[in-house]
């Protein structure tokens, strides 16, 4: 986007000397060479306020008139200057970013090192990432798992698919493939009856992109198959939406556009679903701001969130973002 | 005709075909100097379909006997057992109890074998039905059961024990033979240790899979298990009370056999280390791996076109163990990157019927009924030269035939670090490693890394060939079937030689 800018101050600033080294010394030549540099000048503006973060819009209306101001005092050397500027301080910001910042992980937490008496079991993730805690304990952790809901067991169960320990290892596929087994019994039974055809066959569709998405949605779906699932979904869910306007299948098909990365696609259709509660579009809507690094959106989303009126999960999520 | 070893075969030869059944009938062949009695031990006659291997001429006996098939209705008044005999049962049982060394157990449960053996003191009846068996149950019930419902504790009992009466009964009409040869640990294993109690003869154990283990998993996945704890009285990181129960019966049948068996064999040392943490004694312990016949799949390599076929196969029954989703989930993506690729399962699906049908549904589900084929069982010598790899997705295996038979007709695999797996891809020793990789290993369940495992054999001729090459080679220096062959003989004529 810069570099275009930029493109395009560079030809301007150009056609106006151009014009005004042709037109000779008159007041119209003098008017026309005015206006044509100011545009250059303000593109290039444009150019430098691209500079800051996606969300800094008060800094970026201070920095407009500043830049322009400057790239118009300074006609010809002004927009190179500025390049120049530009390419230096993207260089600093490079060295600085890999200079001042290494990466370090959250220590693990070990039940095992504990010597205070009284310690308690916490997060099933910390014992079965242990290779230390005895395998009567991960194998515990493990059915405790099997109560838990899927898009928060499954990461933790499928990382225990390389654990060492054979029994372990076992029980943790047992208990992913259950999940995975009713899921695809049911996307079964509703492909037959979609096939059968009839009256059924709209809602069969429905269901069909529900449960591909909720494979998707637990983790059970990767790579690949992740991919067709999704692509699945979304094709059930055009069905449904081509007899009709659904709020939920819209809600449906934007979650796997988003999944697929279709960012803007699937913030097209969030934005559209007026008819469901604000709740239930903000979050996904923040979370799309997010992954488009636009952190001062999804501030601003989460802000129109109630805490205590979400789930707890997400009411952390809102509490942190109003905080920070 | 009197056999000169009795083989004790729980759910596999001659019924059920798969690597263990192939092993076995490898077994028999080998030997055509001595005579086998053939012992198969079933869940229920209707789980089995016909025999699915032509018995060779020296088997010369086969019995088969289902442990849960309905009884006939029992007596009206049972006779109570003699007090001390519930006493040798009671004691038995707190030898069960943590804390109390195995060895104890197993000298009792040794002394018991007699009385089960004799049929008259302790019947099956007296133990599920008597007076004084009911006070044995409610009392146990009392001082250990952490599951409030005392009827499903009482069927769990029932269910339990009563095979026992079954496999003494086979013990004490089993013909005495030189050798008792058993192929798990389990039922047939508790057998052996009682036919050794009976006949004094020595018993072998060749352990393919880890029997205890495997049904420790599945019984920790079983829905039938009920768990009536209410949310109060439920720990969720404990394992239910029934379930616990279920694994520990299976273990001290395990240890039964460990105890009573000697040479106790595995394929390989990982095997080895977990029959000892089971309770082996490592003395007795020993490592015979599979081995191939090397002339019958050697003419395959000239069969072979001169381009690699993109012909993935996986060769094994179609049951959960085998993982065959996880091969279909790769599929979908090794047809996205090659579409000519093809996946062909060669194996029977009849042993589990819903888990085929799962497998058929989810190729249709993933959009692969055109590219993934279910051929069902197959002569392996018409696929090898059709295939361009072996693919196991398996969850667990021991050390499995079909990669060797691959391996045998020039055709590398791609499989999972299960069992030996690693061994027969990587090498073991120094000098096996140093043949270089005869194909890939991936982890379980993924089925992205197993299918990019393929692609880039597959689509690499230069590398297929190398691997190829390897493969031949390590199963012509380390897994030629004489080298077992030669094993067994001496196994079995130490055995003999024991008075």
């Amino acid at each position: 986007m810069q570099a275009k800018l930029f493109a395009y101050a560079t030809a301007l600033e150009g056609s106006a000397w151009g014009g005004a080294l042709l037109a000779g010394t008159d007041s119209a030549a003098f008017v026309a060479f005015c206006l044509l540099h100011a545009a250059a000048a303000l593109t290039a503006g444009l150019a430098v306020t691209a500079l800051l973060a996606p969300g800094a819009h008060r800094a970026r209306l201070s920095l407009l008139p500043l830049a322009f101001a400057l790239l118009f005092a300074l006609p010809v050397i002004g927009i190179p200057l500025t390049l120049l500027w530009l390419m230096g301080v993207r260089r600093l910001r490079a060295q600085h970013r890999a200079a001042s910042f290494a990466e370090v992980s959250v220590p693990p937490f070990d039940i095992h090192l504990a010597t205070l008496p009284g310690f308690r079991f916490t997060g099933a993730g910390s014992i079965l990432a242990n290779p230390r805690v005895p395998v009567d304990t991960r194998v515990g952790a493990l059915l405790a798992l099997a109560r838990v809901p899927g898009r928060i067991a499954t990461p933790l169960l499928r990382r225990v698919l390389t654990c060492n320990n054979e029994d372990v290892r076992l029980l943790a596929y047992g208990l992913l493939d259950a999940r995975e087994k009713r899921l695809n019994a049911a996307i079964h039974e509703a492909l037959t009856r979609y096939a059968a055809g009839g009256e059924d066959r709209r809602a069969q569709a429905e269901r069909l992109a529900e449960l591909y998405w909720e494979l998707v949605y637990h983790g059970l779906a990767v790579g690949d198959v992740r991919r067709h699932a999704l692509e699945r979904c979304l094709a059930y869910a055009d069905e449904v939406l081509a007899a009709g306007p659904h709020a939920e299948m819209a809600l449906c098909k934007a979650r796997a556009l988003h999944a697929l990365g279709r960012l803007e696609e699937a913030a097209a259709i969030y934005r559209s679903l007026d008819q469901l509660p604000a709740g239930r579009v903000l979050p996904y809507l923040a979370e799309l701001a997010y992954d488009q690094g636009d952190y001062v959106t999804a501030r601003a989303m989460l802000a129109r969130l109630d805490p205590a009126a979400t789930a707890p999960r997400l009411a952390a999520v809102v509490r942190y973002w109003r905080a920070a | 005709m009197k056999a000169d070893i009795t083989l004790l075969l729980e759910g596999t030869y001659p019924f059920v075909s798969g690597g263990v059944s192939s092993w076995v009938h490898q077994i028999i062949r080998a030997f055509p100097e001595w005579r086998f009695h053939l012992v198969f031990l079933g869940s229920r006659r209707e789980d089995y379909g016909p025999m699915r291997y032509e018995l060779p001429a020296n088997v010369v006996g086969l019995e088969t006997h289902y442990l849960f098939e309905p009884e006939p209705p029992p007596p009206l008044e049972v006779p109570e057992p003699p007090p001390p005999v519930m006493g040798q049962v009671e004691a038995l049982h707190e030898s069960f109890l943590a804390g109390v060394p195995p060895a104890q157990a197993m000298l009792r449960m040794a002394a018991m074998f007699p009385t089960l053996l004799e049929g008259q003191r302790l019947t099956r009846d007296h133990f599920l039905r008597s007076r004084a068996a009911w006070e044995f149950v409610c009392n146990r019930y009392r001082r250990f059961c952490t599951d409030p419902s005392f009827v499903d504790y009482f069927w769990t009992v029932r269910i339990m024990h009563a095979p026992l009466w079954k496999l003494a009964a086979i013990a004490r009409t089993l013909p005495a033979s030189p050798v008792f040869h058993t192929i798990s640990t389990g039922y047939a294993g508790f057998l052996g240790a009682l036919v050794k109690a009976r006949h004094g003869r020595p018993l072998i154990l060749s352990e393919h899979g880890i029997y205890t283990k495997e049904r420790k998993i599945d019984l920790l996945q079983a829905e039938w298990i009920k768990d009536n704890r209410n949310v109060f009285q439920r720990d969720p990181t404990e394992v239910s009370y029934y379930r616990s129960l279920w694994i520990r019966f299976f273990e001290w049948l395990g240890r039964a056999c460990y105890d009573a068996a000697n040479p106790i064999i595995a394929l390989y040392e990982a095997n080895r280390q977990r029959q000892i943490q089971d309770g082996a004694d490592p003395a007795r312990t020993r490592l015979i791996p599979n081995g191939v016949n090397l002339a019958r799949f050697r003419p395959l390599r000239d069969q072979r076109p001169a381009r690699v076929p993109p012909v993935l196969c996986l060769i094994g029954r179609v049951v959960p163990i085998k993982d065959v989703k996880t091969f279909i989930r790769a599929m979908r993506r090794v047809v996205n990157v090659l579409p000519e690729a093809e996946g062909w399962i060669a194996g029977p699906e009849d042993e589990d019927p819903g888990y085929a049908e799962e497998c058929r549904n989810l190729a249709a589900s993933l959009g692969l009924t055109d590219k993934v084929r279910f051929l069902g069982f197959q002569k392996v010598d018409e696929l090898m030269p059709k295939i361009g790899l072996t693919v196991l997705s398996s969850i667990s295996e021991a050390l499995p035939l079909v990669i060797l038979e691959g391996y045998a007709a020039g055709v590398p695999t791609v499989a999972t670090d299960v069992g030996s797996c690693r061994q027969l891809v990587e090498g073991l020793t120094p000098e096996d490693r140093a043949l270089g990789p005869s194909g890939a290993i991936v982890g379980i369940a993924d089925p992205t890394a197993l299918a990019d495992a393929a692609l880039a054999l597959l689509t690499d001729e230069a590398r297929w060939h190398a691997t190829s090459r390897a493969a031949i080679a390590r199963v012509e220096t380390y897994y030629a079937d004489h080298m077992m062959f030669d094993a067994y003989r001496q196994v079995y004529r130490q055995a003999m030689e024991q008075h």
